[in-house]
């Protein structure tokens, strides 16, 4: 069934529903890494620079 | 097992004698590179400034000036950034002093190795990796003690969890080792020289996976640590978002390894390596900028502060062009931009974004700032500072307009056509000629650069002057040792199970079947939705996320590091390594290309030696143009026994893959002796002493029975007659220049170099 279905269609919006994929992928990136919630954990390791020497 | 912080505490002396060191070495070797850099620019313009001599050409003394920028004045800043932040951000001295010795110093007697041995010629015509295999062993060596110190280091480490910076740094060292060693697997025949074990297509994807590389993990890697503990010590903030980071790290080491291919488009290369190259570079984009955004955004609060500390100047321009060269990288990898673009000269404003704004700035930032601290002072002049920064932004700016200016010019004249089809500058002075100007200004741009490192050197030596450095003691609490997961735990989880699908699905889906590009497509998406699923419940204040813990684990850390870029090398190098080399058949059973003879292996080895590639590439484009002025688009069984491959990368100098026939011996003869006496326009240097040199005949059969090692299909009769047959072919070419009155000896250096470019594109074409 599969095979039928795929080799009677030339599936020309694959290519689009990949780059849609991307898209997403990039913007769940983003959205995980701006949130707002907050974690002590990388708060304090985002200062570990300017900890005296 | 891992560790956590006691009550107990420890006093700790950093050993900052060994970051003085490389940054003394960093800014003196970068002044020589640039110096040489400009001569090598200059001569562009005036060929005569060579004076005749071999080892100050134009040819030999462009890989010194790489090789001294990315090596000794970017690797030692590196080197003195590593040791100054890695000891602060653990918590404890470097593990040895001697290895810190032997790294400084054996670096240092590399970087002296390569000074002397380029010039001489001395190289295996691979860009960045252009040392001979006795120097390539005291990199390993070298490399070696610097790992195993700072991996020492880790060890005794007094702080549980390990910064971004280190991270990088992680990251430089294994890569760079990885890199290095599998692209410079040579068989030597002699002290000084070698062949590189890949031939044609192969090296071409290895050296560029290697040069693409040592630019993302020499050139980016190391000087994001940098970044990401020198710009908020200097701002006085903190990094800006650290999730971003962790997103930055992981996106661009797994996804840098695979861009080399971007510069092979259009070549013979296989068309899935190129496609696979441009795509990961497009996708390079995104953590790239995520990059320096949060570089940038760490400034948030502070930007008032940009405008009277030079420190911060060079840091903030620095990571500008870092997001600029991150932009334009992408960009030339387009494949209908790279067909513009590439072999010109906006590959070289490229490339000097980079190394002048992004390394450069961020090296004269980092010294700034840690010089008057290393010697308990103030620094000596902020006007000055603020001079070089102003005079050397100009600098660049000046350098990067130029060879945009003449790249794109020398893109289009190359492609353009008369209405009747015929090229519209058919002669390549005519092409040269319409660049002069921009060369110029090159020079221009890069002398302010250059006046601009030089101020700094004042600034920074009045700065120390008469002050002895200052000795830094802190107590730290003392890390100690408690029950935690173990590495295996954490690389056996489920992130990286979902990671491992997703490579996995990822490389099912680009295999070109429509019904499994589907299902790995629904596939995908149900990865992400997982993994966004256990990524919003694994947040928040109070909980201990995977990546929290794979911070501590350093071993952890590696291993995953060296898998994710492992992935890339795996995928693109070893389909190419495992296929069998099918060289095309004639008619009559006959390789259709057929070794070279020993005569033109001689020649091929003077034009090795000379680097002729730095100018001329042997790589024929599927372009109309190409063909109208060089003939069929080159095959890739044209290099099959090419050790090393001579593709090139920039076209200085036409092409000449199919040079062959085209021009008579005496024409090479004397474009060799001075090539205006032939074309006016031509800026190529003379190579006079190719006519007294001879070819040492005494070794042509080792070289020929190396190549038989490395699969060149040479008979053992073949390989025991070689230096007679060297004479017999250089007979016959001496005896026809002697007959148009032009004396050359058989075995000159000269007759050898005419054979090999006359032997340029005649092969047979296959008949399977």
């Amino acid at each position: 069934m599969w095979q039928k279905l795929f080799s009677g269609s030339e599936w020309l919006e694959l290519p689009l529903v990949t780059l849609v994929f991307f898209v997403a992928t990039f913007v769940g990136a983003c959205l995980w890494a701006f949130a707002r919630r907050r974690s002590g954990h990388y708060d304090r390791m985002a200062r570990m620079p300017l900890q005296e020497d | 097992m891992t560790s956590t912080t006691s009550s107990v505490t420890v006093p700790v002396t950093y050993d900052d004698k060994s970051v003085r060191g490389f940054i003394f070495f960093s800014v003196f070797w970068g002044l020589i590179g640039m110096l040489v850099g400009l001569l090598a620019a200059l001569q562009l313009s005036f060929p005569g400034l060579n004076f005749d001599l071999p080892w100050l050409t134009f040819s030999r003394i462009r890989p010194l000036h790489t090789n001294a920028v990315v090596f000794a004045l970017v690797g030692n800043m590196m080197f003195a950034g590593i040791y100054y932040s890695t000891q602060r951000l653990l918590k404890t001295r470097m593990a040895s002093d001697l290895l810190s010795k032997v790294h400084l110093w054996g670096w240092q007697l590399i970087v002296v190795a390569a000074a002397v041995t380029l010039p001489l010629g001395i190289t295996q015509s691979k860009e960045y990796a252009e040392l001979e295999w006795p120097i390539d062993l005291m990199v390993v060596v070298v490399w070696v003690a610097f790992a195993v110190n700072f991996f020492w280091t880790l060890a005794i480490r007094n702080e549980r969890n390990i910064y971004v910076a280190i991270w990088f740094y992680i990251a430089t060292i294994l890569t760079v080792a990885m890199l290095y060693i599998v692209n410079n697997l040579a068989l030597p025949i002699a002290g000084t020289k070698s062949y590189g074990i890949f031939a044609g297509g192969q090296d071409a994807l290895t050296q560029w996976w290697y040069g693409h590389n040592a630019v993302a993990f020499f050139l980016t890697t190391p000087i994001l640590g940098i970044m990401y503990y020198f710009l908020p010590k200097a701002a006085e903030r903190p990094v800006y978002s650290y999730r971003l980071s962790i997103v930055h790290f992981w996106g661009l080491v797994f996804i840098y390894i695979w861009a080399g291919p971007h510069h092979l488009l259009y070549t013979a290369l296989p068309v899935w390596a190129q496609s696979l190259g441009m795509l990961f570079s497009l996708m390079l984009w995104a953590p790239s900028w995520g990059g320096m955004l949060n570089g940038l955004l760490t400034l948030r609060g502070a930007w008032h502060k940009v405008r009277t500390d030079p420190v911060l100047k060079f840091f903030v321009a620095g990571v500008t062009f870092y997001g600029m060269s991150t932009f334009e990288g992408p960009l030339l990898s387009i494949k209908s931009v790279n067909a513009l673009g590439h072999y010109t000269d906006w590959i070289i404003a490229h490339v000097h974004g980079g190394a002048l704004g992004w390394n450069g700035f961020m090296a004269a930032g980092m010294f700034y700032w840690l010089v008057p601290r290393l010697f308990g002072t103030q620094l000596h002049s902020r006007g000055l500072a603020d001079f070089h920064f102003w005079i050397g932004t100009f600098g660049i700016l000046l350098y990067m307009v130029a060879m945009w200016v003449g790249g794109v010019t020398h893109g289009l004249m190359w492609r353009a056509e008369n209405p009747d089809g015929g090229l519209t500058y058919p002669q390549w002075a005519e092409v040269i000629e319409a660049v002069l100007p921009m060369y110029m200004l090159r020079s221009i741009g890069g002398t302010l650069y250059l006046l601009g490192w030089g101020l700094m050197i004042y600034n920074l030596l009045a700065t120390v002057r008469g002050r002895q450095p200052v000795a830094v003691t802190v107590t730290v609490p003392k890390l100690e040792s408690t029950a935690l997961p173990s590495s295996a735990r954490l690389i056996f989880s489920t992130p990286i199970a979902i990671s491992v699908l997703g490579c996995v699905a990822g490389v099912l889906f680009g295999l070109g079947n429509l019904a499994l590009s589907t299902v790995m497509l629904v596939f995908l998406l149900m990865l992400v939705v997982w993994a966004g699923f256990l990524m919003y419940h694994s947040t928040g204040t109070g909980k201990h996320v995977w990546h929290q813990m794979i911070e501590g684990r350093p071993l952890a850390f590696s291993i995953l590091t060296m898998l994710a870029v492992m992935v890339g090398g795996i995928v693109q190098l070893v389909p190419g390594l495992v296929l069998e080399k099918k060289v095309p058949l004639t008619a009559s059973g006959e390789y259709a290309v057929a070794p070279y003879t020993p005569l033109e292996l001689e020649g091929r080895d003077v034009y090795v030696r000379e680097g002729c590639y730095v100018c001329h590439s042997q790589m024929i484009r599927p372009f109309r143009s190409e063909f109208l002025r060089y003939g069929e688009p080159s095959r890739l069984e044209e290099s099959m026994w090419d050790h090393p491959f001579q593709w090139g990368s920039k076209r200085t100098g036409p092409d000449l893959a199919r040079v062959g026939g085209k021009y008579g011996d005496d024409w090479h003869y004397r474009h060799m002796l001075n090539p205006r006496d032939l074309v006016g326009a031509s800026n190529m240097p003379a190579y006079p002493w190719l006519r007294d040199a001879k070819v040492d005949t005494a070794r042509t059969s080792t070289k020929l029975a190396a190549m038989r090692r490395l699969g060149v299909p040479y008979k053992a009769e073949e390989i025991q007659g070689a230096a007679g047959a060297l004479l017999e072919q250089g007979r016959r070419i001496a005896e026809g220049l002697a007959a148009k009155g032009l004396p050359l000896a058989a075995d000159s250096e000269l007759t050898a170099l005419i054979a090999f470019l006359q032997r340029l594109g005649k092969n047979a074409v296959g008949q399977n």
